[in-house]
């Protein structure tokens, strides 16, 4: 009997996360979605085109070696050990266990799991970056953040045995930091390199609002990313696990860290924070469709490092501070250092999830981490002797999820991509729209001024400027931002 | 008969079966080979996307950029007289050339002879 209630354990975990990366699914659904309604009617096909490619090739390089760097690195390596030899058998590409095999039957699913975590991380930066970055260049931080940095971040703080939270205490159940702040940090390194849109901000700095193309789409896209979102919280725990230690067999679910929680526990706090997080954002954006559904992501997003254990008030009070945070921040950074994020990923993601990881330390000060590889090691402890979560502990982890691991690795990323000329479009292929040589009109039914806000009568002004300055050759010169190897060769 | 002998030819042990796959063993190769079509695969994007600006810079510089950005979402279909005069102008489309091209291509040629 016991043999076969272990057997239906197994079964039960692996159909549990094979229904997750279904539910999952929808957030890349409702990325594409949002993206596409976020650009311009010029830019759409290729938008679609830039989310959907993350698909294919955060895929193939996740199996070919995302996977094996989970298992690998949760040491450092050299900070709490060496490499761990027996990744190869888990994580490695080669191994027999990474295919359908009779004695495995939690790998791939689990596998699959953490490879949604990577299309959502490479989504939440190709939002931020549209109607001006290669495709190729796209593609090539899709990789880095997706089958690189994130997972080498989830295997520091979001495994049991990482050094983070073996050492630093830090706990971050639902990612705020792990996968939203380490995007976010990767987001707006490349933001600063690849510079505006153009018409983004005036001659003297005014910034102006580029409008979706469609407002609707935005608001599903983001809708669809909420139902997603829950089959991201499901899938950032085991289902059943026997916690009972010492005291006998006690079966629960449990966090990424194998700490106790229940699934009924966390669908109050999502529901909760996503709730303050939409009062606040419909209070501060005066009712805006796009940044009251946003603020609702941004309000999980924040209560997400603690949504295992706080109380649902205390759910929807952070998620409704990080909005505040997140929201001021974004136009703070867009006006004093020009960033133009297309739709506020850096903020929604980025602000928020720094925000989320340094308040769970404070208001989780004192809970056990995960079970200790060697006990006593952490800087604070239990009494006993399991790592402590505290304020320190998950303020340094912010700031090398967001920072160290997202912002560093994407910025010299950048920079070598444009060095040689391969991170933006050419002026005037932005100019004339992304679509517009390629794929044509994404609306040929349609009959709309497209002057209807004034800007792109703006745009052909400048396009005239450029024209003119160069006796019609196209020059790029403005704006400000990265410049393609055709601009460059234009201009010599 | 065991064609090739790929690795299983019998369920009735399930316990004993480990991977289900065929050709168990050369697994390093498939990586290889992977890896290799997956590098291709970014090498042959890279490319392509840079023709790609090619060939529209080319273009919106021989039509101007006026005419450039008419080509994009505000365009209104053009007429047979509007198809014939911009071909003229741009001196680069023919009716064959529409008649033959492959998916995606047609439109491509459209959009060039576009006010």
């Amino acid at each position: 009997m016991g043999e076969e209630l272990g057997a239906l354990n197994v079964i039960f975990t692996e159909f549990y996360f094979w229904v997750t990366v279904v539910m999952m699914f929808l957030i890349h659904v409702g990325f594409a979605v949002y993206e596409v309604g976020v650009a311009r009617r010029k830019n759409i096909r290729a938008t679609l085109m830039k989310n959907i490619m993350v698909i294919p090739v955060v895929t193939i390089t996740f199996f070919l070696f995302g996977w094996y760097l989970y298992f690998a690195l949760p040491n450092g390596p050299g900070i709490t050990g060496g490499i761990i030899p027996e990744a190869v058998d888990l994580g490695a590409p080669w191994s027999e266990s990474m295919g359908p095999n009779m004695q495995d039957r939690i790998n791939g699913v689990f596998w699959a799991a953490f490879l949604l975590f990577s299309w959502t991380a490479a989504s939440i930066v190709s939002g931020a970056i549209i109607e001006r970055v290669r495709l190729g260049a796209f593609l090539i931080f899709a990789v880095l953040l997706g089958s690189i940095t994130w997972i080498i971040d989830a295997a520091w703080g979001w495994s049991p045995n990482g050094w983070m939270v073996q050492i630093m205490g830090y706990h971050d159940a639902y990612a705020s930091g792990v996968i939203h702040a380490v995007a976010g940090g990767t987001a707006l390194a490349v933001l600063i390199v690849l510079g505006p849109r153009i018409g983004k901000f005036g001659p003297n700095g005014e910034v102006r609002e580029i409008k979706p193309h469609n407002v609707w789409m935005t608001c599903v896209g983001l809708l669809l990313i909420y139902t997603g979102f829950w089959g991201f919280y499901a899938a950032c725990n085991i289902p059943i696990l026997d916690v009972g230690g010492d005291s006998g067999s006690f079966f629960s679910a449990t966090n990424i860290y194998l700490m106790p929680t229940t699934l009924s526990g966390i669908t109050f706090n999502f529901l909760m924070s996503l709730s303050g997080g939409m009062m606040a954002a419909f209070v501060l954006s005066k009712a805006d469709p796009f940044w009251t559904l946003s603020g609702g992501l941004a309000g999980i997003i924040t209560a997400s490092a603690g949504n295992d254990l706080y109380h649902p008030l205390q759910a929807m009070l952070i998620g409704a501070a990080g909005v505040v945070v997140a929201y001021k921040l974004h136009y703070y950074v867009e006006r004093r250092f020009r960033i133009d994020d297309a739709v506020g990923a850096v903020a929604v993601h980025g602000y928020a999830g720094f925000f989320g990881v340094v308040v769970a330390g404070f208001v989780l000060w004192g809970y056990p981490a995960a079970a200790p590889v060697e006990a006593g090691s952490a800087w604070f402890n239990t009494p006993e002797g399991f790592p402590a979560i505290n304020p320190l502990g998950n303020l340094l982890g912010a700031i090398i999820m967001f920072g160290v691991l997202g912002f560093l690795p994407a910025f010299g990323v950048a920079k070598l991509l444009n060095r040689f000329g391969l991170l933006r479009v050419p002026r005037a292929v932005e100019l004339a729209g992304l679509d517009t040589h390629r794929y044509g009109n994404a609306y040929p039914y349609f009959q709309t001024s497209e002057a209807e806000g004034g800007f792109e009568d703006e745009e052909r002004i400048i396009a005239r400027e450029l024209n003119q300055r160069v006796g019609g050759r196209l020059d790029g010169a403005e704006p400000s931002g990265s410049l393609s190897r055709e601009d460059r060769r234009a201009l010599k | 008969m065991n064609l090739a002998g790929t690795g299983l030819d019998s369920f009735t042990d399930p316990a004993d079966i480990t991977v289900l796959y065929p050709f168990p063993g050369w697994e390093v190769l498939l990586v290889v080979l992977a890896l290799g079509l997956l590098l291709g695969w970014h090498i042959v994007q890279m490319r392509d996307e840079n023709k790609e600006y090619d060939e529209a810079l080319d273009l919106y510089r021989r039509v101007g950029m006026d005419r450039a950005m008419n080509f994009g979402a505000s365009e209104r279909p053009s007429t047979d007289e509007d198809i014939e005069a911009a071909e003229a102008e741009v001196g680069g489309g023919n009716e064959s050339a529409r008649a033959t091209t492959k998916p995606g291509e047609g439109d491509r040629a459209d959009r060039r002879t576009k006010k």
